[in-house]
């Protein structure tokens, strides 16, 4: 029989049979005699009856015949005193004295819990016995049926023991409960004056009994059992609350005992039963209310209530049960109840069956049945499920194909592209911390089990969901740790590792690997000299794998099978298919981020709080930015090689990326522009990349106390590429801008460096001085050079321009000319240039025309450009204050002319 | 290649006396790089027929090794091979026979790769391919020729296959190649092999008459054979559900895809149309499934047995014909779409999952007709199959 069905037959079974004894006694007139009775009797009396009807007949008729045949044998009990009091006190003891009932009955219930709480074994020896014995008094009946004839005071524990040991332990003590109200109710409607002797005698073998089980249970006197902790509570499982109900009230409401029978209306059956069904529930509602009888005030209900409104009232005290839980109960009910509520339980079903048949061939469609949950579900919830689910799939005690795993991994890379980093840095996080769980007690978990788990970190790192710098640290900290040995297992791990990942991670951080070959070495050539032996050839297997790969030795097609690597390149297009664009680069978390989230918090999720230091937070992110596609190793190469000053020196001058710092300590620390040259080229920037050279390159120029011609060689030498040529050009235009102090700049301007300049501008204007001076002169040299043409001059505005633009133009022109000149100087009479030059002949200086005209023609188109320049060469130039000595006078002089000249015939034509 | 050590830690042995056990690699004092080799193809220790197999290789004996496809044969000739060979002299030193062209080429890679640090020249000479290329290759000279028996022959005939110097001729699927057709064929190329040429033979299963044969051209063979593979129904879990109909069988194999986790299943059905049923309707269901039946022909059941152990499927769907012959490793579910017709079925259906003592579930679908089947079963196997549990977690 189910457990449910044995429930109901008790809840329905037992009140009927106690009614029954009821109706019988009202039947054969037992109340009539007490006229107080009658107007409560009436009343109850229809209830009964009709309820009796609609439920039991067919017990009520057994029950019937059955108490016929055993009046006799009652009185001939052992116990004949209490049987013959029963008499009495159905009769009498309606009203009984209040208090005196409400000992008997508190009494009564430690009594039962007392009894209730012994030891099984006990109780049924004990019991059986007195059961055994009033099965020979009763010959012929029922044990159940003996022991509802048995109601009455003396006996009341031994038939609670008995009903205990007949039967199936559960249900016993609402009838109990039930018997006691009842008996009670009886008294209850007798009168004060008539508690005789009798009761008192009752009472006395009450108390004896109690004292004799307390001592069984070695409880001392006065001592209460914890009811709580009785470990008995099972036997209540499944009842109805109204056991506990009764257990409150009882001792209240003796006189509504019988109206308050829950199963005196329909509607309430409906009610226990839908609470029967739910155990748990209401065992949880018995421990609440256990709580609550203890700290409640007593209410203290009027006995002579019109039966009805008690109906409703204990109806109404049921439902509040329902209502009101203590919070910290609550807790405990749901940790009772579920550990995981419906929401998670449904998600879990919907996930798991698209992660059970997840293969290859339908990643696109599993992804996109995951990424719909996303949709109908809190994502954090999904995100928690989601990754338990996967690591419950892969982390198995038996080695998972590399299949299997990779196909895991693809499906984390994809639900990351398409929902974000906090997935990834979840998923992350959640297998790191099984790592560690590792780490705590290594013998958790089952060796493949951690295989398996680098072997997804891995697969993860191949897809890009992760950097190299946590597979650093979790080789370096985990694996190769200091504090402990290798063993065999580690190098399981480091080698399953290294064949999925080995590769990528070497060209992503060389001198990393080069660290972890080092320690590695040392380590096990420590470990064996301990030892003393030799480490098995596994572990020099391993070095020598990884040595290979250290020197790029390693056969591509022995780090992993041939189908499996053809399969990661698939899988890789199909990541790439997703193109979310949000989510493509790996996350940067380290290691010892994610050890210290409690401490820190999480900095890669945009929004948390983020404890650590900001600076390389933003770096990071930066990083993350611009960075990834560049060649990662020169870059750091040029970082980690550069002694610290420069680094200093590069974020003295607000490089605030990585890229920045690069290009301007490739600058600064060259030895001659052709290396910084060679330097530059090292970092194979992207063309966007690139554009930061000129802008750093003229932050150099302009932040040099005096002009260094190895800025203009180097400056020459980039302008070999036509995109570096126009950066250089817009800068110079963005510096006239800047230099005409024209506010409509503002909107373009958006470069950081030119607005630090600036704002140093107006901190210093010796700084400026300074700038115009150096850049006009690099500018100069580079227009001469022919690197840039003249015409970029064009944005130049001749006559209204500011201070600042006529002087930096002026040194510009100036530095122009004499270069120009110069070369185009024409050594008199071919023998002792260099002496006549030396000796300043200026006389003797013969200047030609082609160069000059050469750089004019870029003008030609420019008719305005070739005015203003005639007008400030003539007007400005001639008389510049910035001609140092008098070989560049004639030199500029001379080149003034020529230029005017060359401008006039252009004019002209 | 996967292996499961615990599963074969439980294999039981019956060898020849003297046949010493090499519980690592290293201590069978191989050469170094072979031992590379080995490492890199991703055996860690010896398989129990392994250690037990290759020294005995090594040392010069006949050998007649026996035991269950999946427990290392290949590797344990291969690496035996590889270490007798000299790969300075240019010479053919072994030569291994297999039944199919398939299986030669297979143990070729298997040679290549484990010999992956040795400079070894292996070549695998098998019909259906140019005979002058073949020849070619001989003629530059191989170390370990893999080949099946007739083309072996012919180019051993054509005198471009050197066997002067052939020091250990292997017979792979000994039971194969000593019957049938190929019988004379081995004769034959064993008649024109040196006096002292060592004999390896390997088997899945060695019937009498076989072990007969060998007798024939092996001197006091070092036997190694594991027991009969015994299955039983010993560590799985069997469980049924009662579907009442046939037409909630397909809900409820759903159902527990979505409440259990599952790795790799095997599901049977009784007939090749409802293996074909079953395997569309799942697809359609978007599972990827692998469905094998009596109508396919060997070489297409290889294949998609191949996708199903490489996990490029997760299903595999099956008649009784396959019963005996499924064995994957990462099997742990078995379900029984349909009872099977004949009881003694069963017990090969389920211990796909039991082999090596590997542990595994078994589930059943029981229809209100099948109730009596199933009883039949119980009593039959002398076992109990439960009803299958609510808490679904646990179980597997």
């Amino acid at each position: 029989m189910s457990r449910r069905g044995n429930d109901e037959g008790h809840a329905i079974r037992l009140p009927g049979s106690l009614l029954d004894q009821i109706r019988e006694k009202e039947e054969k007139g037992d109340y009539g005699t007490d006229k107080r009775y009658d107007s409560l009797n009436n009343n109850k009396k229809r209830k009964i009856v009709k309820k009796e009807l609609s439920r039991k007949d067919r017990r009520k008729k057994e029950r019937q015949e059955t108490k016929l045949k055993k009046k006799v044998p009652l009185k001939t009990n052992h116990k004949s005193g209490g049987s013959i009091e029963f008499g009495k006190v159905s009769r009498k003891d309606i009203s009984d004295d209040e208090e005196i009932s409400d000992n008997n009955v508190t009494d009564t219930w430690e009594a039962l819990k007392a009894a209730k709480s012994k030891k099984q074994q006990e109780i049924n020896e004990e019991e059986e016995e007195e059961v055994s014995e009033l099965e020979a008094e009763f010959d012929g009946f029922s044990d159940e049926e003996d022991i509802e004839d048995e109601v009455n005071h003396t006996s009341v524990e031994e038939t609670m023991a008995a009903l205990q040991a007949l039967k199936n332990k559960k249900n016993k003590i609402p009838i109990q409960q039930k018997q006691v109200n009842k008996v009670n109710s009886k008294k209850g409607s007798k009168n004060h004056a008539q508690v005789d002797q009798m009761t008192k005698e009752l009472l006395k073998k009450d108390e004896e009994e109690i004292d004799y089980f307390a001592k069984k249970l070695g409880l001392k006197k006065g001592q209460k059992l914890n009811k709580e902790n009785d470990e008995l509570d099972y036997l209540l499982e499944g009842l109805d609350s109204d056991l506990d109900h009764n257990s409150i009230e009882s001792d209240d409401e003796e006189k509504q005992g019988k109206v308050e029978l829950p199963w005196s209306s329909d509607d309430e059956i409906s009610d226990f039963d839908e609470i029967g069904e739910d155990e748990e529930e209401s065992d949880s509602y018995l421990n609440s209310d256990n709580e609550n009888s203890s700290n409640e005030p007593k209410q203290k209900p009027n006995p002579y209530i019109p039966a009805n409104s008690n109906n409703n009232g204990s109806g109404k005290a049921v439902e509040a049960k329902e209502k009101y839980v203590p919070p910290y109960l609550r807790k405990q009910l749901e940790l009772q109840n579920s550990q995981e509520s419906q929401e998670v339980l449904n998600l879990k079903l919907q996930i798991r069956g698209p992660l059970n048949r997840l293969t290859e061939a339908n990643m696109q469609s599993t992804v996109s049945i995951i990424n719909q949950l996303y949709d109908s579900n809190p994502r954090k919830i999904v995100n928690e499920v989601l990754v338990e689910l996967i690591l419950l799939n892969v982390l198995h005690q038996d080695k998972r194909t590399d299949v299997f795993i990779l196909s895991y991994a693809c499906l984390i890379n994809s639900v990351y592209r398409l929902q974000g980093v906090e997935f990834g840095a979840y998923f992350i996080q959640e297998l790191i911390m099984k790592l560690q769980d590792f780490e705590n007690n290594p013998d958790k978990m089952k060796n493949k089990e951690l295989v398996n788990l680098i072997s997804i970190l891995g697969y993860c790192y191949i897809f890009g969901l992760i950097s190299c710098k946590i597979l650093y640290d979790v080789i370096k900290q985990k694996l190769i740790s200091s504090s402990t040995d290798i063993t065999e297992l580690k190098i399981e791990m480091l080698l399953q590792l290294i064949k999925i990942s080995g590769s990528q991670m070497r060209s992503d951080d060389p001198s990393s690997l080069k660290d972890i070959i080092l320690n590695l070495t040392r380590k096990i050539n420590d470990q064996e000299k301990e030892k003393g032996e030799k480490s098995n050839s596994r572990t020099r297997y391993l070095i020598n794998v990884i040595s290979d790969l250290r020197n790029n030795k390693l056969k591509s097609g022995n780090d992993i099978n041939g189908n499996t690597s053809q399969m990661i390149i698939r899988m890789k297009k199909f990541l790439g298919s997703i193109n979310h664009n949000k989510f493509h680069d790996p996350i940067q978390v380290s290691l010892d981020d994610i050890e210290n989230i409690e401490q820190k918090g999480k900095w890669w999720l945009v929004g948390s709080s983020w404890k650590g230091n900001t600076v390389n937070e933003n770096t990071g992110d930066v990083i993350k930015d611009s960075v990834v596609e560049v060649n990662e190793d020169v870059m750091n190469d040029i970082l980690d090689s550069a002694e610290p000053n420069w680094l200093e020196l590069a974020k003295a001058q607000r490089m605030n990326t990585d890229i920045r710092r690069a290009i301007f300590i490739s600058i600064m620390s060259a030895s001659d522009f052709a290396d910084a040259f060679e330097k530059l080229n090292k970092l194979q920037l992207k063309r966007q990349q690139e554009r930061e050279i000129p802008k750093i390159l003229t932050h150099c120029v302009s932040i040099e106390k005096t002009y260094n011609p190895y800025y203009a060689f180097l400056a020459k030498k980039l302008c070999g590429s036509h995109s570096m040529r126009k950066t250089f050009q817009f800068n110079l235009w963005d510096l006239i801008k800047e230099l005409e102090g024209n506010e409509d700049n503002e909107g373009h301007e958006h470069d950081l460096l030119l607005k630090l300049d600036r704002g140093a501008k107006e901190d210093n204007e010796e700084l400026t001085l300074q700038k115009i001076l150096n850049l006009g002169r690099l500018y100069g040299v580079l227009i001469a050079e022919g690197s840039l043409p003249l015409n970029i001059l064009r944005v130049v505005d001749f006559l209204t321009s500011s201070a600042d633009t006529i002087i930096f133009v002026e040194i510009l022109l100036v530095t122009f000319l004499n270069q120009v000149a110069k070369k185009s100087e024409i050594s008199a009479f071919g023998a002792g240039k260099s002496n006549a030059n030396k000796k300043g002949d200026l006389e003797d200086l013969r200047f030609e025309d082609n160069l000059i005209i050469e750089k004019i023609a870029s003008c030609k188109e420019e008719p305005l450009l070739l005015k203003s320049l005639q007008y400030f060469l003539q007007d400005k130039i001639k008389l510049s204050d910035f001609i140092k000595n008098k070989r560049e006078r004639k030199r500029i002089e001379w080149a003034c002319d020529s230029i005017c000249e060359v401008i006039d015939e252009f004019l002209k034509a | 290649m996967e292996f499961d050590e615990e599963a074969d830690a439980n294999l039981e042995f019956k060898s020849s006396k003297n046949v010493g056990i090499y519980q690592t690699f290293e201590d069978m004092n191989l050469k170094d790089t072979l031992l590379k080799g080995i490492f890199s193809s991703g055996f860690e220790r010896p398989s129990s027929i392994q250690s037990r197999a290759i020294m005995e290789i090594i040392n010069g004996k006949d050998v007649i090794a026996q035991s269950q496809s999946g427990t290392g044969k290949t590797a344990t000739f291969s690496i035996g091979a590889l270490e007798v060979i000299d790969t300075k002299k240019r010479d053919c030193q072994a030569i291994v026979l297999s039944p199919t062209r398939e299986l030669a080429q297979q143990i070729q890679n298997v040679v290549s790769s484990l010999g992956d640090y040795m400079n070894v020249k292996t070549h695998a000479c098998i019909g259906g391919t140019s005979v002058g290329q073949d020849i070619r290759a001989l003629e530059s000279g191989q170390h370990i020729v893999s080949g099946t028996p007739g083309r072996v022959l012919d180019m051993i005939k054509r005198r471009s296959l050197s066997i002067r110097h052939v020091q250990i001729l292997i017979l792979d699927e000994a039971d194969e190649l000593l019957s049938k057709g190929f019988k004379e064929q081995i004769k034959n190329i064993y008649a024109l092999l040196p006096k002292s040429t060592q004999v390896v033979v390997v088997s899945a299963t060695l019937p009498r008459d076989v072990l007969q044969i060998t007798k024939e051209f092996m001197k006091d063979p070092a036997k190694i054979l594991v027991k009969r593979d015994e299955i039983t129904l010993e560590g799985i879990k069997q469980y049924f559900i009662d579907v009442s109909e046939e037409k909630w069988k397909f809900d409820t194999l759903c159902d527990l895809y979505d409440s259990l986790t599952i790795t790799q299943a095997v599901i049977f059905c009784n007939t090749k149309k409802k293996v074909d049923w079953l395997s569309d309707a799942l697809k359609k269901s978007n599972f990827t499934v692998a469905a094998i039946h009596g109508d396919m022909k060997q070489d297409e059941r290889d294949k998609i047995m191949n996708e199903f152990r490489l996990g490029n499927s997760r299903v595999l769907i099956s008649t009784d014909v396959w019963a005996r012959g499924i064995d994957v490793q990462q099997v742990s579910l078995v379900i029984n779409y349909d009872l099977p017709f004949d009881r003694e079925n069963y017990i090969h259906r389920i211990g796909r999952s039991g082999r090596f003592g590997r542990k595994g579930v078994a589930i059943n679908f029981v229809t209100d007709e099948d109730k009596n089947t199933l009883d039949e079963i119980q009593h039959y196997y002398s076992t109990h199959i439960q009803e299958m549990p609510s808490n679904l977690n646990d179980i597997l």
